[in-house]
């Protein structure tokens, strides 16, 4: 298992990709991090992709499994929209994916 | 507060049009019927999301305004994305309700088609967080996931989200300012390429240019604007709490119902924000008509028809009357007014008294609910 870079508010919220403010309280974060394994809430394909994509393009809705590093009930489950590389036909809501940084972009993976 | 009325309400024809953007706005005024324009108005709001992208122009509420023959009014711009036609009417509203004016010209118009459909929805992308866009998301993509949780949570078919397509082209046929104006059956809809699945082009508003004018007036008319209500949501939809609903939504109908002094139950007719179709669904359900998940029986068994017990988008909707995008909240109202008026043809609903309209700005970030009530 991997770990990625967050950070984490005191009230609870994990951010990824990390924000140095929170987006509910205004108040700074710290670093965190964070294992890299998660599931899908939801995904599309692209068919008609935006300038510099092409299709087919997955992207994805992210829920990070809790941490134990994370203090708070509220958000130990950071979500995270990111792309994914993997086979179109295997996509699922809930599936188990992991997430990768590559040249500072994230990626889900099987 | 004052009372504030909807004296006039117009609209050109949209679609594809070969004017220009302040051309389109004049169209929408001449069809206000209202003489001496000048004479009557203190002061001219204009309600536009992408103008500077899609024509070039800034400084469009004194364009816009000395094309009308009105320069020397005072005269503002609205901004809230694609909700820009009913924050605009909110700007006019809170004049007079404040006794700063007597009455206002509120006007909305985009001009999108002047730019190559690429560019165009790049325009479009740009309300969405911008790291979100740096994945390749577009608001048909954000759009598409919220359907598919939506379908995963409720069991909503591509089938039921086919006939919100079907229902809201029918009502279309019948509106001549309309984009679409034919019919479509539920295989043309399932039939369309897949743009973002799960959503088809048929799901999927259009590009269109279009204008809207209302006047609005502390003098008793017509129509009444009972309430209103505005909230925002974190633009980043990975913040959110809820992926199935729009909480924007949800507070603004709650101060629009708070201030009319009504409740769903007491609405007679409704405009809502079909950018996408599945949103009429969960638009119908964070106002308080329909309980969550329950929004697609309510349109399969026919309640949101045209001849339902509450009719939903009798203008054809963003999907079908079309949507420039700063303009449709004001086109909602102008379809409303009509309504309560009795002057919607033949896509009058019958005995309406009180009507709502609802728009969404950005991906639902921005959101504005507007209740009307004849007098």
């Amino acid at each position: 298992m991997g770990r990625l870079a967050a950070t984490v508010c005191e009230c609870g919220q994990v951010f990824l990709p990390p924000r140095e403010r929170c987006v509910k309280c205004t108040c700074p974060t710290r670093p965190v991090d964070i294992n890299d394994t998660g599931r899908i809430l939801s995904y599309t394909v692209l068919q008609v992709t935006p300038e510099g994509f092409d299709p087919p393009l997955i992207v994805g809705l992210i829920e990070m499994d809790p941490d134990g590093e994370c203090v708070s009930s509220d958000l130990e489950h950071p979500r995270l929209v990111c792309e994914g590389k993997m086979p179109e036909s295997e996509l699922g809501i809930d599936l188990e994916v992991r997430v990768k940084k590559i040249d500072e972009k994230y990626y889900f993976v099987v | 507060m004052k009372n504030v009325y909807v004296s006039h309400a117009g609209l050109s024809k949209f679609g594809r049009r070969d004017l220009s953007l302040e051309e389109l706005v004049s169209e929408a005024v001449e069809n206000l019927d209202c003489p001496d324009i000048p004479g009557k108005i203190d002061a001219v709001f204009l309600g536009n999301m992408s103008g500077e992208e899609f024509t070039g122009i800034s400084n469009l509420s004194a364009w816009v305004t000395d094309h009308l023959g009105l320069a020397g009014k005072p005269a503002v711009r609205i901004e809230t994305g694609s909700s820009s036609g009913a924050a605009v009417f909110q700007a006019g509203w809170r004049a007079i309700a404040s006794g700063c004016y007597d009455r206002v010209l509120v006007l909305a118009g985009e001009k999108m088609t002047g730019v190559p459909t690429l560019r165009a929805t790049g325009i479009l992308a740009e309300v969405i967080d911008p790291y979100e866009r740096s994945c390749g998301c577009t608001m048909t993509a954000l759009a598409a996931m919220a359907t598919r949780r939506y379908m995963h949570e409720y069991g909503l078919t591509g089938e039921e989200i086919a006939l919100v397509s079907v229902k809201n082209h029918y009502n279309a046929s019948l509106n001549p300012f309309a984009q679409f104006r034919k019919p479509v059956s539920p295989e043309k809809v399932m039939e369309s390429r897949v743009i973002a699945s799960p959503l088809r082009l048929f799901d999927c508003s259009p590009i269109s240019d279009g204008a809207a004018a209302v006047i609005l007036s502390s003098e008793p008319a017509q129509v009444r604007v009972a309430g209103v209500g505005h909230g925002t949501e974190h633009v980043a939809v990975r913040y959110r709490d809820s992926f199935t609903s729009f909480a924007a939504t949800r507070r603004a109908a709650r101060q629009a119902y708070g201030m009319a002094g009504k409740k769903p139950e007491q609405i007679d007719v409704v405009e809502v924000h079909d950018a996408f179709t599945p949103f009429e669904i969960i638009d119908t359900e964070d106002l308080g008509f329909f309980e969550p998940g329950k929004g697609a029986e309510a349109l399969v068994n026919g309640v949101t028809g045209l001849n339902g017990e509450l009719p939903v988008n009798p203008s054809g909707g963003l999907k079908a009357r079309g949507h420039p995008v700063g303009v449709s909240g004001l086109a909602q109202v102008v379809e409303i007014a009509w309504q309560l008026q009795g002057e919607a043809d033949r896509r009058q609903v019958k005995g309406a008294k009180v009507g709502l309209t609802q728009s969404i700005g950005g991906l639902a970030s921005n959101n504005l609910v507007n209740i009307l009530e004849a007098v």
